[in-house]
């Protein structure tokens, strides 16, 4: 066997305990932190992560069809926020120009993007509240078809995909929240054996996801209507 | 059956020919007009082809079978024609090919017509998929689609875009999830999936507490993508429920999805009335009133009989005209004055008599006012439930009642003089008054002529052998 085969398959009957540690992680940088590039580098090593998950039920390859869809939004979300966050820096740059000139005052600093109307304090405290609901129900809370290791992790996943999207109705940072969730039911979903069909669907739910927050985070930003 | 040739099964054939449409609008959207007409004209002609599929012709030319009634097999999944989904396709094609000619006045954003047909080819797969989870996959996908027609360059309406695409996929997921439930998969989980079920449907039929969205989506988007929304989705999220309904009738069996849907859907109609009288803008004042007409459809569902059925399936179908009315008028409105506030709106009822009347009857209609469209779906149902749930028919009642008072306010707004920034556009007047024209030419051969509608509902409610009539 080769190496990386050797690798893959150890991979494969790894616990998940040790994933979902990481995933603790991850995921909480979602939530807390308030700069994009953050989210997104937690996002990518997320999918890395959940690929591991999945290589238990449906083997590598399929496994790395989910790891490369959940890769791909990632470059998407990127170049979005990032023409976003460009064009808000060069119109800010303008308008502190015209202020500096016009009323000789020195003009504000630029307001982060995106916005987030909760302090990153209270977004960790969430979090570690929704860790000891997860600590609490994780006992009697059991999900069909899967494993207790694998049913915490989704479980984990949705209650913060939940709580970003309660959090904030900014297209960026609900659409994470909503990439975390759908990855935390893509790998609950694999017990129900979706068959080649349905795994592709779902790979394109991922990306047309991908494709529709990009869109939404650069419509949100327009200062006019693009018709 | 003409063997000579290649022959296309039914549902490859619509999916196809719709893609296909969605390319070309995308090919030429900067032209508009031009985009529209393609769009429409190939609904209703997909429309037209639909309902003779569904009479169970095979599709000819030139002395050659093109399509036929028979199922598409990919993978091991199958596609087919049935009699209900043929039913359901008809009509959305027909209400869509309306919607995209009434819309052909203003822009309704440049992904309107591309994402619109796209959306529709994917519906086509999800409402003829014979499998549950591939049909609710594929509703997913047409979800994910909206969204572009939903924000459609506005920033304003990405909110509503959001809450949509948020709402609609954690529904879908809680359906998905149901299979995993099922009688036969898990012991003693049968009540799991009931609930799964009454959650997930609810979510995607946007009943309260989950209404913000369809709110959002009526006061927020372009004006006729409302009308597209409601004659895409809904139709096929209730062939889902039938289907699911028809393949596990322990599911529906116990009502507890009817009777929450009964509640919820009073709860809808009542937050809908209560909004509606004190709006001061069409666009808010339209969507609560679509949220009353809404909440109606999901009282009749809720009786949980057929007759309760073929009442949401009639309200379904006037809802979706009475949209059109109001988004055509909306359409006008909006390129008139550019801000749909009541204030902005002074003098309109003379400089734009024809819109303001569609406007002012589309409203009413989903009212329920007495001779409007609306009408003919709410008065039986209200007749029921005086009889066994008079609370529950008063909140309908009083409900149309804010409704009809919030638009005789936004009328008298429109009394005063007009502002000078309002001028005459005789052009855009010119190919609305043609478009409506049309419009209501294609929606009296087609829609106001009712019974092969009901005939259809029925049909697809026949198999629904469970439901008391």
């Amino acid at each position: 066997m080769l190496p990386l085969q050797e690798i893959l398959a150890d991979l494969a009957h790894l616990s998940a305990w040790p994933v979902f540690v990481a995933l603790l992680v991850t995921s909480s940088v979602i939530v807390v932190a308030s700069d994009w590039r953050f989210w997104l580098w937690s996002l990518l090593v997320q999918y890395v992560l959940l690929g591991v998950l999945h290589m238990r039920v449906l083997g590598p390859e399929l496994a790395l069809i989910k790891v490369v869809a959940g890769a791909l939004v990632c470059p998407m979300l990127y170049w979005a926020a990032r023409s976003v966050e460009s064009e808000r820096g060069h119109k800010a740059e303008i308008e502190r120009e015209r202020i500096a000139k016009e009323s000789s005052e020195v003009p504000l600093p630029p307001l982060p993007w995106p916005v987030r109307s909760t302090n990153w304090m209270f977004r960790l405290l969430t979090t570690l509240l929704l860790f000891l609901v997860l600590y609490s129900v994780s006992r009697f809370l059991s999900l069909p078809l899967v494993d207790a290791d694998i049913a915490l992790v989704c479980i984990w996943l949705w209650l913060v995909g939940l709580l970003i999207l309660v959090l904030t109705s900014e297209p960026l940072p609900a659409g994470l929240g909503l990439l975390t969730l759908i990855s935390g039911f893509d790998l609950f979903f694999d017990a129900f054996s979706p068959g080649l069909v349905g795994l592709g669907i779902l790979a394109t739910v991922h990306l047309l996801l991908g494709l529709a927050i990009s869109y939404l985070t650069t419509v949100r930003e327009l200062t006019g209507e693009l018709l | 059956m003409n063997a000579a040739g290649p022959m296309l099964p039914g549902p490859l054939f619509f999916f196809l020919a719709a893609a296909l449409t969605a390319v070309a609008c995308y090919v030429v959207q900067r032209w508009t007009a031009l985009a529209g007409l393609l769009a429409a004209v190939s609904c209703l002609v997909l429309g037209w082809l639909s309902l003779r599929l569904a009479g169970r012709e095979s599709l000819s030319l030139f002395g050659r079978v093109w399509v036929y009634d028979g199922p598409f097999v990919l993978l091991g999944r199958e596609w087919a024609f049935t009699a209900s989904n043929a039913a359901v396709l008809t009509f959305m094609l027909f209400a869509c090919g309306l919607s995209f000619l009434a819309a052909l006045p203003a822009s309704q954003g440049s992904a309107y017509y591309p994402f619109g047909m796209g959306v529709i080819a994917t519906l086509v797969l999800s409402a003829t998929a014979e499998q549950y989870t591939l049909s609710i996959l594929f509703l997913w996908l047409a979800v994910i689609l909206a969204v572009f027609i939903l924000a459609g360059g506005r920033p304003r309406a990405t909110t509503g875009a959001v809450r949509f695409l948020a709402l609609a996929s954690v529904g879908i997921m809680l359906l998905l999830t149901v299979a995993g439930y099922l009688p036969g998969t898990q012991p003693g989980t049968l009540h799991t999936a009931r609930i799964l079920t009454v959650l997930g449907f609810g979510m995607l039929l946007m009943l309260a507490p989950f209404h913000g969205q369809l709110v959002g989506i009526v006061a927020r988007t372009a004006p006729m993508v409302p009308a597209f929304m409601l004659a895409t989705f809904p139709p096929v999220v209730f062939l889902i429920l039938l289907s699911l309904g028809r393949a596990s009738p322990a599911l529906l069996e116990d009502q507890l999805l009817f009777s929450v849907y009964r509640l919820l859907g009073t709860a809808t109609v009542a937050i809908g009335g209560i909004a509606a009288a004190g709006q001061r803008r069409w666009g808010y004042l339209v969507g609560y009133a679509a949220l009353v007409d809404w909440g109606a459809g999901m009282i009749a569902l809720g009786q949980g009989t057929a007759q309760g059925m073929a009442w949401a399936a009639q309200m379904l179908v006037w809802r979706a005209f009475s949209l059109l009315l109001a988004g055509t008028g909306l359409t006008i409105v909006m390129r008139a004055t550019k801000d749909d506030s009541l204030r902005a709106c002074s003098g309109l009822l003379h400089r734009r008599l024809p819109g303001m009347l569609a406007l002012t009857g589309g409203l009413l209609s989903l009212a329920g006012f007495p001779l409007t469209p609306g009408f003919v779906g709410r008065w039986p149902l209200i007749n029921e439930l005086l009889r066994g749930q008079p609370v529950t028919a008063w909140v309908v009642i009083l409900s149309g009642v804010s409704v009809t008072l919030g638009t005789l306010v936004g009328l008298k707004s429109c009394l005063g003089p007009a502002p000078k920034q309002v001028r005459g556009d005789r052009f855009a007047a010119l190919v609305g008054m043609v478009a409506g024209a049309l419009a209501l030419w294609l929606v009296g051969a087609f829609v106001l002529h009712p019974m092969p509608w009901i005939e259809m509902a029925e049909r697809m409610l026949g198999t629904l052998s469970f439901l008391p009539m």
